[in-house]
């Protein structure tokens, strides 16, 4: 068992890292005087407390011990990132409907519950619904098919 | 009373009444099927409720939202397994209906207590809507700034396994609203340049991100295909005499419970259950036989997580400050359409406020319709199996996604809020203080200023004043009170019972 507990520490430190750039940035913009408070103030204030109430997770964290088991899905993780950043990479190039195609096939990779013909049939019934839906039910401007070259 | 009628007439319109059924519909849909919350149905409908009407947009995604109240019991009483988090404490005794063979019963009661609460909640809502709003035309700036930061606060803390945590992640959603143009000024704030930013992030990228991707990555690896054996029947649904005697009384205590629960800032809907559960057991006569199978607990979180579904509009309507999350994204989507809620909404919208309401008197109907009849449909849903689902519903976030400005940009953006949803939950923060912060930030910030500059940038000032104090003494109060029930948990040494209400807390 460890002296302390990992996911306070990560956790507070993070979030003192995000309210501490914040506040860093928001220090830099005009902060007028208390009367009539500047774009900076509000985001200062409530960066220095955020980092503040970050820090202090982190240092209980550290003397405080806790089983904390952290599991990640390393899987399911990279499969639904490389899906999601496909239909970013995919969209404007090739349009719609193979964009889903590829979106379905890359997705389904993360369970190891999926079967090859399932996916394949899932990522057919998809392209072809959210081109009815979308493209010709409510007409959103998005090409279906667009050739690259 | 002719509001009333006059909303209906709007509610009834063929239109109003197809949005109000699809919503129900989908509410019920997500509702059932573990692993879809109505949090992240309701901000992947947003995009298309542009199109809409605002009365129509609204009524469709309020429908949503108590329709998945409705379908959540359904899987914790068939696979031990809570639909929505506010469906956790069904399971206690749901399930064990299910195994003595008694689960089409369970579903009628459960359907039936479901309906009573939200019909009571929606009379509450009726009659103190208005009454709030006489009490919220007091407000100036610095009782908004104080009732919007101690309400921020107290959902942060609450609804929280940690008051610490549920505070940083709040900071950092209050941070992240920060993002854009000033409200005062229109300078440019933490855009880094760019051009993309400057309007902010869309609520929709946050909301998806946060409960939708990270909610996806998830369930993928948690989920197993559900074995049902019953097959339920309409005649399995017929309960005896007893049933319906015993479970007439819980039903109407859940109803009080949860009406009280509903309007309180981060109580939501899953403490609503809670209390009813216990607050039932407390009551009976015969309390170990709780846990065993009995229609008591489930009759009573049902009624109660219902009524509260209704009732956590009062605050909403009547001051623009949400409760719970699902409220925010409500009010994120009512100010996309140009609506600010608050004192002026009901003066100024007066059709649309009673329109609404009129249309949640149908969708309970709607919903009441769907669920007897057709229990066996969504007994069949629950059997389709996780994995041939979620690729498709990474498609529908993706495109929702795109279709706010067609800019992969958003994309990129959508990605980074699911892995932070993702790191943040496994490392045990919630994230729905986030997105609490990144609605209400701009709104605390903006009372804040003009509140200072009122004040001729006295800062003590801004916490004076009769409505203030007692909020403030209130606030005082609610937190002594916490701490002193936390320490003698402690004392106790007991696991905290408290239900960890991730998603619609």
């Amino acid at each position: 068992m460890s002296r302390c507990n990992p996911a306070d520490v990560a956790g507070g430190l993070f979030v003192a890292a995000i309210g501490a750039a914040f506040a860093a940035v928001a220090a830099g913009y005009p902060l007028g005087q208390l009367a009539n408070p500047g774009p900076g103030v509000f985001p200062l204030a409530t960066g220095i407390i955020t980092a503040v109430v970050g820090l202090g997770i982190a240092v209980k964290g550290f003397l405080r011990s806790g089983e904390v088991r952290i599991t990640i899905s390393h899987r399911s993780v990279i499969a639904v990132v490389a899906s999601v950043a496909a239909f970013a990479l995919m969209i404007r190039p090739l349009g719609l409907v193979p964009t889903l195609f590829v979106v379905v096939l890359v997705a389904a990779l993360g369970s190891s519950k999926s079967r090859p013909l399932h996916a394949l049939a899932v990522a057919v019934a998809t392209a072809a619904g959210g081109w009815l839906v979308f493209i010709v039910g409510l007409g959103l401007p998005i090409p279906a098919i667009r050739m690259p070259f | 009373m002719a509001e009333l009628l006059q909303g209906f007439s709007v509610a009834l319109s063929a239109e109003n009444l197809a949005y109000c059924f699809i919503g129900v519909f989908l509410g019920m849909v997500v509702g059932v099927l573990p692993g879809i919350g109505s949090l992240a149905a309701i901000s992947m409908l947003l995009p298309i409720t542009f199109y809409l009407d605002p009365t129509t947009a609204i009524i469709m995604l309020a429908g949503v939202y108590y329709g998945s109240e409705y379908g959540g019991s359904t899987a914790s009483i068939l696979l031990n397994l809570p639909g929505t988090p506010s469906n956790a404490v069904t399971c206690l005794d749901g399930y064990p209906m299910a195994q003595k063979g008694r689960a089409g019963v369970a579903l009628f009661v459960t359907t039936i207590a479901s309906f009573v609460g939200g019909s009571l909640g929606i009379i509450l809502l009726t009659v103190a809507t208005p009454a709030f709003i006489s009490f919220a035309m007091m407000f100036q700036s610095k009782e908004y700034f104080v009732a919007l930061l101690l309400g921020l606060i107290m959902a942060a803390t609450i609804s929280q396994g940690s008051p610490a945590r549920g505070l940083a992640v709040l900071g950092v959603g209050i941070l992240l609203g920060c993002i854009g143009a000033d409200i005062q000024t229109g300078m440019a704030r933490f855009t880094m340049g760019r051009i993309q930013l400057f309007d902010g992030i869309s609520i929709v990228i946050v909301a998806m991100g946060l409960f939708g991707v990270s909610e996806i990555i998830w369930s993928i690896a948690a989920h197993t295909t559900p074995i049902i054996k019953d097959r339920i029947t309409l005649q399995s649904l017929i309960p005896t005499r007893d049933d319906i005697a015993r479970s007439a009384i819980p039903t109407l205590r859940g109803t009080a419970v949860g009406s009280i629960v509903g309007p309180l800032p981060g109580a939501g809907l899953a403490l609503a259950s809670f209390f009813a559960y216990a607050l039932e057991k407390r009551f009976s006569r015969r309390p170990e036989a709780f846990g065993t199978g009995i229609v008591e607990g489930i009759a009573a979180p049902e009624a109660a997580n219902n009524a509260a579904a209704q009732t956590a509009f009062i605050p909403t309507f009547a001051l623009g400050i949400p409760g719970t999350t699902t409220m925010a994204i409500m009010l994120g989507a009512m100010m996309m359409h140009g609506i600010v809620p608050g004192p002026q909404f009901v003066r100024e919208n007066f059709d649309m406020f009673w329109a609404v309401v009129a249309s949640f008197w149908i969708g309970n109907l709607i919903l009441l319709l769907l669920n007897i009849p057709f229990i066996g449909v969504w007994v069949r849903l629950l059997k389709i199996p996780y994995v041939l689902l979620y690729p498709a519903i990474i498609c529908l976030v993706c495109i929702g996604v795109y279709s706010l400005s067609y800019s992969v940009f958003d994309v990129v953006l959508l990605l980074g809020f699911g892995l932070l949803g993702y790191v943040l939950r496994l490392i045990r923060f919630e994230a729905a203080p986030l997105l609490m912060g990144f609605v209400l930030g701009p709104l605390l910030e903006e009372n804040f200023r003009r509140a200072l500059l009122l004040a001729q940038g006295d800062l003590l000032t801004l916490f004076s004043g009769p409505i203030n104090t007692t909020m403030l003494t209130l606030a005082g109060l609610a937190s002594a009170w916490a701490i002193y029930a936390r320490i003698r948990a402690l004392r106790r040494s007991e696991p905290s019972t408290l239900p960890a209400a991730s998603e619609d807390a």
